[in-house]
């Protein structure tokens, strides 16, 4: 694959589920939709939405926020569907992202990535890739084949513990180097 | 594309492969007919051109290896040697070795070189062995003079003859010159005679008082075989001579023949009788069929050479190719049903009249690249002949594979998938199903054994039978193995055919022994997935002692199918109009006041099911809703939905991984208006929604 050539790019896309501020590297995000007609597909799981038409192929939609746990999206006028290319046990394929909002594109140098904490298997940090820091702001950015390689919900709570974590960890000591690759 | 190295390389390894399994199965068909001329010149020119080509392209070691091959099989041909079990063992398991040799990664692997040396040995054994049987049995016939064709010496007729004269070295010392010898034999006729260089030694070991050259010579007289023996006669001892009859005419007045001659003299090839078969006017003929010949049939019926007669009717075209047309076509008819959609929404006769004709088009178009893409089942045929050949010789048991409905085609994706269960259940049969011949006498049975394999289409579906007439499965060995397992508890009851299916339960094996061949416990459950995988259905019969049945049901096409659109509450279903029935319209109310799940239509009792209540699907019932009538294997059901809409072509578009889980909708297709239907799998959601 045309790794390294996505990992030069230093773009991230950030969004809103909720309060919480995510990102996804740009080389994950094909394109950004405004929601449209989504045919709900019976029993199954509830995050889940239904699938749409992407231009003559059969693009199925997660609503992100019942996958981490929050209530059903409701459809205002900012809710997006980003059309994301995960990799699910070995194989790509395209998923659109229903989110609550789309914020914009970050630049983030080496250094304002700091890797996944390691803090034990209290929490189930694979679904984070990174923690990047924007003036002093903390947001994660996602694991997107991770995420959805899990048939469980992700909890937005432990995600949050996490961060909080990072947070605290990065105001007491300048990043342990030992955590560091 | 550049015509490069590469590219021809891979062109000539998919001929190379294509020629190794039409060997295979030349081979196996060589084992039911050992005398079947055609069979061995087939082999012999799939092993000739697999030389040729190997040496081109740098597969130095499958041509060597085919060299071997070929020599044995020329042999054969010459009738100097009989087919043999052992033989065809040996050759059978080389094919597997070229296979081996042609893929690149695996040339060099060290299994494939220690399974190359093994050959070697096992081949040069059987030709040294044949060939101290030939010398010996030609030396009590008439020296070292081997004659093949037959000779009617009453009748003095042109007759043209291939003499391959090896003298021995020693012939010199007796004062013989050889030359004279070549000149004698010019006054019977016309002689063309090639001298052979190719064991003179180098100058410092050559012994000017022996021989070294020797001759392939080719005569046309009228004077009888017995004349040119006679010529020979002072060094017929010291001496290799075969005398080939090649044409009951003088064929140097045959051009091609000519032509063939200067090529050979040119090139100094090894001079193959094969070359010249297509010039006997006669198949060399064995010994005790001579009468026959003898009572004279048309003797000048020169037949045209190989490979002339046959004409391309068919061509090679990549599978990416026919991919790509595929979801053209699909493409097509997703825009086909939007301009369906756009002319009955205008009613303009005109368009309505061009939408119809393109309609009737496209459809022809959509059958005609779905036929490109079906490939009949015999294809997969050799491989199970061979597993069922070396299996049963490993097993000590005799097995007869039969196949029948072999035309039956399916895409060829499909018979991709399916081989592999496919070899799996006849392992199964010939491990588990099929007994010792010891044990079958002992019953009452043939001591041989068989596996049928019985395809038909069926509706829109094509059906696979594998039957063998073993042991057959006792269902009360099935119903302690699931005790043991865990899997149902000691008082439950179950029907015979309920344990049979149990089989299919992941981690059941039922023999007593785990054998190296099945019965790892990863068997059956294996196959029925598979073929759920390609939206198969797999079932089981047993009766005990007489043997088992295992059916498979497949959809005759993957992507494209007829289908009957119907909506249920906003939502549009597409039901594949080749398991639908009937319609009824019926009253909602009567649904819901039907405890029984039996509906009355039209005087007929039907089951039925709520498909909006078997989907969880909520809202508003409306007053009145309508009953689709479907077959489910062999049985009628009823599904009821809001409204049937109408006809539709669907197209169909996987759901994707995230819906796997999902098995009672099978895909999803695009309407006209880009709107999203869902495509029922009427038989999954049957048997989930019975459970």
């Amino acid at each position: 694959m045309s790794n390294n050539d996505a990992n030069k790019i230093n773009s991230y896309l950030s969004f809103r589920l909720g309060e919480e501020i995510f990102a996804l590297h740009v080389s994950k995000v094909h394109k950004i939709l405004e929601v449209t007609n989504i045919t709900e597909v019976p029993r199954s799981p509830d995050y889940m939405k239904g699938v749409i038409n992407l231009r003559g192929n059969v693009l199925p939609v997660v609503d992100a926020r019942v996958k981490f746990g929050m209530s059903p999206i409701e459809k205002t006028k900012s809710t997006s569907i980003l059309v994301t290319e995960i990799n699910v046990g070995g194989e790509d394929v395209m998923v659109g992202l229903m989110v609550d909002g789309v914020h914009s594109v970050l630049k983030l140098e080496s250094e304002d990535l700091l890797p996944p904490p390691n803090i034990g298997n209290r929490y189930r940090s694979e679904f984070i890739s990174n923690m990047a820091r924007v003036k002093d702001k903390f947001f994660i950015v996602l694991n997107i084949d991770a995420v959805f390689s899990s048939e469980d919900q992700v909890s937005i709570k432990e995600l949050s513990m996490v961060k909080e974590h990072v947070i605290n960890e990065n105001a007491t000591v300048e990043t342990d180097p030992a955590s560091m690759k | 594309m550049i015509p490069n190295f590469e590219n021809f390389q891979s062109k000539f390894i998919e001929e190379a492969l294509d020629n190794i399994s039409d060997l295979e199965r030349a081979l196996l068909e060589l084992e039911l007919s050992p005398n079947n001329k055609e069979l061995l010149e087939q082999v012999f020119r799939v092993m000739h051109s697999l030389k040729g080509g190997g040496a081109m392209f740098g597969f130095d070691k499958l041509s060597e290896f085919t060299h071997r091959l070929e020599n044995i099989y020329d042999m054969i041909r010459s009738g100097k040697l009989l087919v043999s079990q052992d033989l065809l063992t040996v050759t059978l398991n080389s094919v597997d070795l070229l296979r081996d040799l042609l893929d690149v990664s695996q040339v060099d692997d060290i299994n494939t070189l220690q399974k190359y040396k093994d050959l070697t040995f096992e081949i040069d054994q059987v030709l040294q062995s044949e060939t101290l049987n030939m010398i010996n049995s030609v030396q009590s016939s008439v020296g070292n003079i081997k004659v093949s064709g037959v000779e009617n010496d009453d009748v003095k007729q042109m007759t043209t003859y291939y003499i391959h004269f090896y003298p021995g070295p020693m012939v010199l010392k007796y004062g013989t010159n050889l030359l004279y010898l070549l000149e004698e034999l010019k006054s019977l006729g016309n002689l063309f005679a090639i001298p052979r260089m190719a064991k003179v030694p180098d100058l410092d070991t050559f012994d000017s008082d022996k021989s070294y050259v020797y001759w392939d010579l080719f005569i046309s007289t009228d004077m009888g075989q017995n004349a040119i023996i006679d010529v020979f006669m002072f060094v017929e001892d010291e001496s290799i001579i075969e005398i080939h009859s090649i044409g009951k005419h003088d064929l140097f007045k045959n051009k091609r023949f000519k032509k063939r001659l200067d090529e050979i003299l040119k090139t100094s090839d090894e001079i193959e009788l094969s070359d010249f078969t297509g010039f006997l006017g006669e198949e060399p003929v064995a010994a005790n069929n001579r009468e026959n010949i003898m009572s004279g049939e048309a003797l000048n019926n020169v037949k045209e050479s190989n490979g002339k007669g046959r004409s391309t009717s068919s061509i090679r075209v990549s599978a990416d190719k026919l991919d790509g047309l595929m979801s053209l076509v699909s493409e097509l008819v997703i825009t086909q049903e939007r301009l369906n959609s756009i002319s009955s929404k205008y009613q303009i006769p005109e368009l309505k009249m061009v939408t119809e004709t393109v309609q009737k088009l496209t459809g022809n178009l959509r059958d005609s690249a779905f036929s490109m893409s079906l490939i009949p089942i015999e294809n997969m045929l050799t491989r199970f002949q061979r597993l069922v050949r070396d299996l049963s010789g490993q097993l000590g048991k005799k097995v007869r594979f039969v196949a029948t409905g072999t035309e039956t085609e399916l895409d060829k994706t499909m018979i991709d998938s399916l081989t592999d269960p496919l070899l799996h259940i006849i392992r199964n049969s010939i491990d588990h199903g099929i007994e010792s011949p010891e044990i079958r006498q002992k019953n009452g049975k043939s001591q041989e054994g068989e596996i049928r394999l019985e395809a038909e289409y069926s509706g829109a579906n094509v059906v696979l039978r594998i039957k063998d007439d073993g042991a057959g499965i006792d269902p009360e060995k099935i119903r302690q193995k699931a005790i043991q397992k865990g899997l149902i508890s000691d008082g439950q009851i179950l029907t015979d055919q309920e344990l049979l299916n149990m089989v299919f339960l992941a981690g059941f094996s039922t023999s007593d022994q785990i054998t190296e061949v099945s019965g790892r416990g990863v068997g059956m459950d294996v196959v029925s997935r598979n073929i759920l995988a390609i939206r198969g259905e797999t079932t089981i019969e047993s009766t005990p002692g007489k043997g088992t049945t295992i059916t498979i049901t497949l959809p005759l096409v993957l992507s494209i199918i007829d289908g009957l659109l119907v909506r249920i509450a906003n939502t549009q279903y597409v039901i594949p109009l080749s398991l639908t029935d009937r319609i009824y319209p019926m009253d909602s109310e009567k649904l819901d006041n039907n405890f029984l799940n039996v509906m009355t239509l039209n005087g007929i009792q039907y089951p039925f099911f709520n498909l909006r209540k078997e989907m969880q699907i909520n809202g508003q019932i409306p007053k009145r809703c309508q009953m689709v009538v479907v077959n489910h294997s062999g049985f009628k059901i009823a599904l009821s939905v809001d409204q049937v809409i109408g006809k539709i072509q669907a197209v169909l578009k996987p759901l994707g991984k995230l819906y796997h889980s999902q098995k009672m909708i099978s895909s999803a297709t695009i309407m006209g208006d880009g709107s999203i239907a869902l495509v029922l799998d009427v038989n999954t959601f049957i048997r989930e929604a019975m459970e």
